[in-house]
């Protein structure tokens, strides 16, 4: 995983502040891969109910500035049925 | 080779094209309320459904998203235009945000920023569960007044410190109409 353990105290604390304390934050994407460069950061908030589109519009703004590196948030809730796009993420991801 | 204009050209064309701007700005208020006044809020999952092969209704919702980048997108250069005439300088557009926040036209660069990032992230969605689209126009339904706000309180910046009006007055009654109110 090309995320360093202080840009991931970053990410969850800001998904925390924004989308509340029991939601959780999944890294899925190129970030995942090692030996890939660059690359922006594909999030996924996962929480009861899903987060809305402000919620994940201030948690990519927050996560742009403080990280410096583009980011992508994708929102699922903890219950019912995940989009397949959503299944890909949850599979291939990793909570952070 | 283009001659070098004299300077007060150049201001002047400063000015118009500021004022092209405005235009543009009041415009788009215009359009853009006339489209979300064209649907009933708030929108549902359900009633996106029973709507999905509904042309007329889903080319609403898409001048909606259309027309609110578009206003979004001119404040911003109309007021990155402006600092030119005031002698103001930046360097970054969130320079320019700090200007406008400073000046009470914007209220929060957070919320510039997010609406921004918001609607961004719903054009790119293609999302086709009906309740996620709805509450991504519903998010930018409840934006549009913020919007409108900053629209109109940068028309008056520009008429009050900067002496620059709309080129025309075409839009004019209606987009005092519609930002006073909220809603028309």
């Amino acid at each position: 995983m090309r995320l360093t353990s202080n840009q991931i105290q970053m990410i969850n604390l800001a998904v925390h502040d924004l989308a509340g304390e029991r939601a959780t934050a999944w890294l899925y994407g190129s970030r995942l891969d090692d030996s890939r460069c660059g690359g922006d950061v594909d999030l996924l908030v996962r929480s009861s109910p899903a987060i809305g589109l402000m919620e994940r519009a201030r948690i990519k703004n927050r996560l742009e500035l403080e990280l410096g590196l583009p980011v992508d948030v994708l929102a699922a809730a903890d219950e019912g049925v995940l989009s397949p796009f959503v299944r890909i993420a949850v599979a291939q991801g990793v909570r952070l | 080779m283009t001659p070098v204009k004299p300077s007060h050209e150049l201001l002047l064309a400063q000015k118009t094209h500021l004022g092209n701007l405005l235009e543009a700005i009041q415009r788009c208020v215009y359009f853009l309320n006339a489209s979300d006044a064209s649907l009933a809020w708030p929108l549902t999952g359900d009633m996106l459904t029973l709507r999905r092969k509904d042309a007329h209704f889903f080319e609403a919702l898409a001048a909606v998203n259309e027309r609110f980048s578009k206003l979004q997108d001119t404040l911003g250069s109309a007021m990155r235009h402006s600092l030119l005439l005031s002698g103001e300088h930046a360097d970054s557009f969130i320079k320019v945000l700090v200007i406008f926040e400073k000046l009470g036209v914007i209220v929060s660069i957070d919320d510039w920023q997010a609406a921004r990032s918001a609607r961004n992230l719903a054009a790119h969605d293609y999302e086709i569960d009906y309740q996620l689209v709805a509450q991504h126009f519903n998010a930018l339904h409840g934006l549009r007044t913020d919007m409108w706000g900053v629209a109109s309180r940068f028309v008056q910046y520009c008429a009050q410190d900067l002496h620059v009006h709309p080129s025309s007055t075409d839009f004019s009654n209606e987009f005092t109409a519609i930002t006073a109110a909220g809603s028309v």
